[in-house]
């Protein structure tokens, strides 16, 4: 066998071995790698048998290599995936934890949101029953430039921690921001007054899971939890919510009433008008003798009475003398 | 001793939780009771003189209620709001500031005498709140007290005993006793035929 025949032979087995692994493992090997692998065994004087079973070993070799780098490529991805994949799930876990406040008015729950985000700061809000503003102001350890906010919320100077035009509704919160320092401590909610709530939701969802003894465990515990803040009913917060929606009317019992009323108020002055007539005419009757007034007579009798009297007493005295 | 100083007196004593909140919830709204009072005192004296500065030749009805319905009725009836219940047009008292200013720009009207009184309503309507909002924390301090669902009208003499049972078994201090007994009294004597202008 001639060396071209030979050489022949080398690249048609080099290359179907190649053709055959890139059916199975995809391009992995360029035209030009297998070029060089066949140039090695070119004019070679080993036997063919033996130069096919060397380029047979060859390619294997660098098939187990690539497939073990790919092994471990595949390890790394694995890896880096699944230390994304537990950040992930710990970014679901806290989104998941912080409520959406951004259509809320709630200054309770609005305190709470920031102060989840803002783990550093201590935020604090006013008692109401202290503090005329309590439900529009809220008292922070750090600057506002610092505080992170909820979604959906910014800071201006006009309408301070705000929602404004970003709620559905329209009805949106502003909320003064006070420094906490110097603040009495009596004039604040008490923290876990504040963070009560939060934690009866994680209460709440565990009762979920467990048994009923347990339920009745935690009701009887959030029995407990009475707000100490007085507040209003929910049948009057509705009652204050749909008068400012509805138009105005007077209900059955005012359109009865009023015109009693306006009548009462006619008559009322009515009858003032009169009184006040007769005291601007009324004048005291006169001694149709002096035409003087028999109150003013009197008086200038006493007068000339009490002169009389003096005269006497002068005259008397000077006697003695 | 004050109310605050007693807040943190059961705040810092070995109470049950249950007996502390009920306690302080009560002081609270004692306090709360207080502030709204004085408001109300000083909102009433600021209507009557905004009522004598008017020009207004009437007297003051005594009952804010009453009150209150004459000068809304006054308002109503008056020929400004017949002309828009006319057109089928109905208005909040915010809205109806708004008419009145288009009126008077656009043709000139005076309404000041419906102005005058939209003013005294909003007057005397933030005074009406006010006193609505203050029954409405009375009873709902007194509910969760008794952990009971009363309304204003459904109060009963029952309640008195309910309380009296608090006091005995010492949920209730002879403090906190007596100004439960003081909110109960003050929604029981129908308050709102109380307020009036002296």
């Amino acid at each position: 066998m001639n060396n071209d025949t030979k050489n022949k032979l080398i690249r048609d087995y080099a290359y179907n071995l190649v053709n055959q692994m890139k059916q199975q493992y995809g391009n992995i090997i360029k035209d030009n790698q297998i070029d060089e692998i066949i140039s090695i065994y070119n004019n070679s004087d080993k036997e063919i048998k033996e130069i096919q079973k060397e380029i047979y070993d060859l390619l294997e070799d660098f098939i187990r290599k690539y497939l073990e780098e790919i092994q471990k490529n595949n390890d790394e991805i694995t890896k880096i995936q699944i230390e994304n994949q537990d950040q992930l799930m710990q970014i679901d876990q806290q989104i998941e934890n912080i409520p959406d406040v951004s259509q809320s008015t709630n200054i309770k729950k609005i305190a709470k949101v920031i102060q989840m985000l803002n783990p550093n700061a201590d935020i604090r809000i006013g008692n109401p029953a202290m503090m005329s503003d309590a439900n529009n102001k809220i008292f922070s350890s750090i600057p506002i430039e610092n505080i992170k906010l909820p979604k959906g919320f910014e800071y201006n100077d006009k309408n301070g921690i705000t929602n404004k035009y970003k709620t559905g509704s329209g009805v949106y919160t502003s909320l003064e921001v006070a420094s906490l320092n110097g603040v009495n401590q009596s004039m604040l909610m008490p923290k876990s007054e504040q963070l009560k709530s939060s934690n009866e939701n994680i209460v709440n969802k565990e009762t979920v899971q467990n048994t009923n003894q347990q339920v009745t465990k935690n009701i009887k515990s959030e029995h407990k939890n009475i707000s100490k803040v007085p507040s209003i009913t929910s049948q009057r917060k509705k009652q204050k919510n749909s008068k400012k929606i509805n138009p105005m009317k007077m209900t059955n019992i005012e359109s009865k009433m009023y015109p009693l009323l306006n009548e009462k108020r006619k008559t009322k002055l009515k009858q003032k008008t009169q009184t006040k007539t007769t005291v601007m005419t009324y004048k005291k009757p006169k001694n149709p003798m002096t035409n003087q007034t028999t109150s003013s007579k009197g008086f200038i009798n006493l007068i000339f009475a009490s002169l009389i009297l003096l005269t006497i007493v002068f005259i008397l005295f000077i006697l003695n003398k | 001793m004050n109310i605050i100083e007693l807040i943190n007196n059961i705040e810092s004593s070995n109470l049950e939780e249950e007996i502390k909140n009920k306690r302080i919830l009560i002081l609270n709204t004692k306090l709360k009771k207080d502030e709204i009072e004085n408001n109300l005192k000083s909102e009433i004296n600021k209507f009557i003189i905004e009522f004598n500065s008017s020009g207004l030749e009437y007297e003051l009805e005594p009952n804010l209620k009453y009150m209150l319905i004459l000068i809304k009725g006054d308002i109503i009836e008056s020929n400004f709001c017949k002309e828009l219940k006319s057109k089928n047009i109905e208005f909040t008292i915010d809205e109806l500031d708004k008419y009145i200013y288009q009126a008077e720009l656009n043709n000139g009207d005076n309404l000041d005498d419906v102005k005058l009184n939209i003013r005294l309503y909003k007057i005397l309507d933030k005074i009406n709140d006010e006193y609505e909002d203050l029954l409405s924390i009375l009873i709902n301090t007194i509910n969760i007290v008794l952990d009971k669902d009363y309304e204003k009208d459904s109060i009963d003499d029952f309640i008195n005993i309910e309380i009296s049972n608090l006091l005995e078994n010492n949920i209730l201090d002879e403090v906190t006793y007596n100004y439960l007994i003081e909110f109960l009294n003050y929604i029981k004597s129908n308050h709102s035929l109380i307020i009036k202008f002296n």
